[in-house]
């Protein structure tokens, strides 16, 4: 397969939230405002970069009994690198998101593509994925988010964007509102990539 | 049987590997996120006890005693005491929330929240100005209350909480 193609796929027919409907504890969790849907997608595509690339290079090496904890290891170690230089460099940003960092371990997103891409796959393509599937995560969270933030805060990325008069809506803010956001999001989505489909 | 030895070399092979990626990066990001943490403390003193020229930290049973009491400080101006910072950690919806209290001349100087890991855009409120504002000036002889966040009823009850927590260290103790 084209490394174009591999990377597409990730970002609209394979979506990982709106198409795969996977890792929706994040999903739901963290999209409250635009910039921590950005701040949590950026962390899990560097996750699944660095987990994609070293999963894909010792695919060889690793007995297929012990796959699923070697993948567990792997993941485990970016995701607490990914907290410990967040935490460092964008403090306001690890405070954001909090328990969201360290839960990036458990997001079925990325052992999903390490054991059904990565483990079957060069470096090259899994690299290709990784960043394929991780923008593709991002730019939902980031759509889920800016909807739910005018809606729930009259802003976006923090600029007021409605006039002050606008009445925020904050079940938005809160769960209820994430799964109201996200079915009618994944339906447009799924209308619009799928137009054919006749289920 | 070897295979078992051999799956078990693979994985400690594996583990060690990690544990050694993971010092390093500790290494590289303990000092920045210690000195920041030191900082913040910094700033938050002089946010709150603005005219004191030096702090010192206050010890004694009293306040090991108190639970959720971290540290207290005294903010002074040459000799005098003008006033105390008091760090403490209740427990708010997602885990400890990290805040300081200012008490000066009675009276509630300011709150500041340190560190937090409430639920994003509800309890993290608690941090923005509009509501730590809700303190400032309010008289500390007492148990104080102010109008609590919608949508984030514990994280703002930890707040008062820990408010009061301070005025009554300051009252029963500090004051003295």
């Amino acid at each position: 397969m084209k490394l174009g193609k591999i990377f597409s796929r990730g970002l609209v027919l394979d979506n990982p939230i709106f198409v795969q409907v996977l890792g929706m504890c994040p999903t739901l969790a963290v999209t409250s405002t635009a910039i921590n849907g950005l701040g949590m997608g950026v962390a899990t595509t560097a996750v699944l970069f660095g987990s994609n690339l070293v999963v894909s290079a010792i695919r060889r090496v690793v007995p297929t009994k012990i796959r699923i904890p070697v993948y567990i290891v792997v993941i485990a170690t970016f995701v607490t690198m990914v907290g410990m230089l967040m935490n460092a460099y964008t403090p306001e940003l690890y405070k954001a998101l909090g328990i969201f960092i360290p839960l990036i371990v458990v997001n079925c997103i990325i052992l999903g593509r390490a054991e059904s891409f990565a483990s079957k796959n060069g470096v090259i393509q899994s690299i290709t994925d990784g960043l394929g599937m991780g923008i593709g995560f991002t730019l939902a969270l980031v759509v889920l988010g800016i909807v739910r933030e005018i809606i729930g805060f009259g802003t976006v990325f923090g600029a007021q964007l409605l006039p002050a008069a606008f009445e925020p809506m904050s079940i938005m803010t809160m769960a209820p509102g994430a799964f109201l956001a996200l079915g009618i999001l994944m339906a447009l989505f799924n209308k619009a990539v799928y137009p054919k489909s006749k289920s | 049987m070897r295979d078992m030895v051999k799956m078990g070399l693979i994985l400690l092979l594996i583990t060690a590997v990690s544990g050694l990626v993971l010092g390093v990066t500790n290494s590289m990001t303990e000092g920045i996120i210690m000195e920041r943490a030191l900082e913040n403390d910094r700033a938050s003193l002089e946010e709150l006890l603005g005219e004191a020229d030096s702090f010192e930290p206050v010890e004694g049973a009293e306040i090991d005693n108190v639970s959720m009491v971290r540290d207290v400080f005294a903010g002074r101006e040459g000799d005098t005491v003008i006033g105390y910072a008091i760090k403490l950690a209740p427990n708010g919806y997602g885990g400890e929330i990290e805040m300081m209290v200012g008490i000066t001349n009675d009276e509630i100087s300011g709150v500041e929240i340190l560190s937090q890991t409430e639920t994003p855009g509800l309890g993290s409120k608690i941090t923005e100005p509009d509501y730590t504002d809700r303190f400032s000036g309010l008289s500390a002889d007492g148990d104080v209350s102010v109008d609590a966040i919608s949508g984030a009823t514990v994280s703002s009850d930890a707040v008062v909480n820990g408010v009061n927590t301070a005025v009554s260290l300051y009252q029963d103790f500090l004051k003295n």
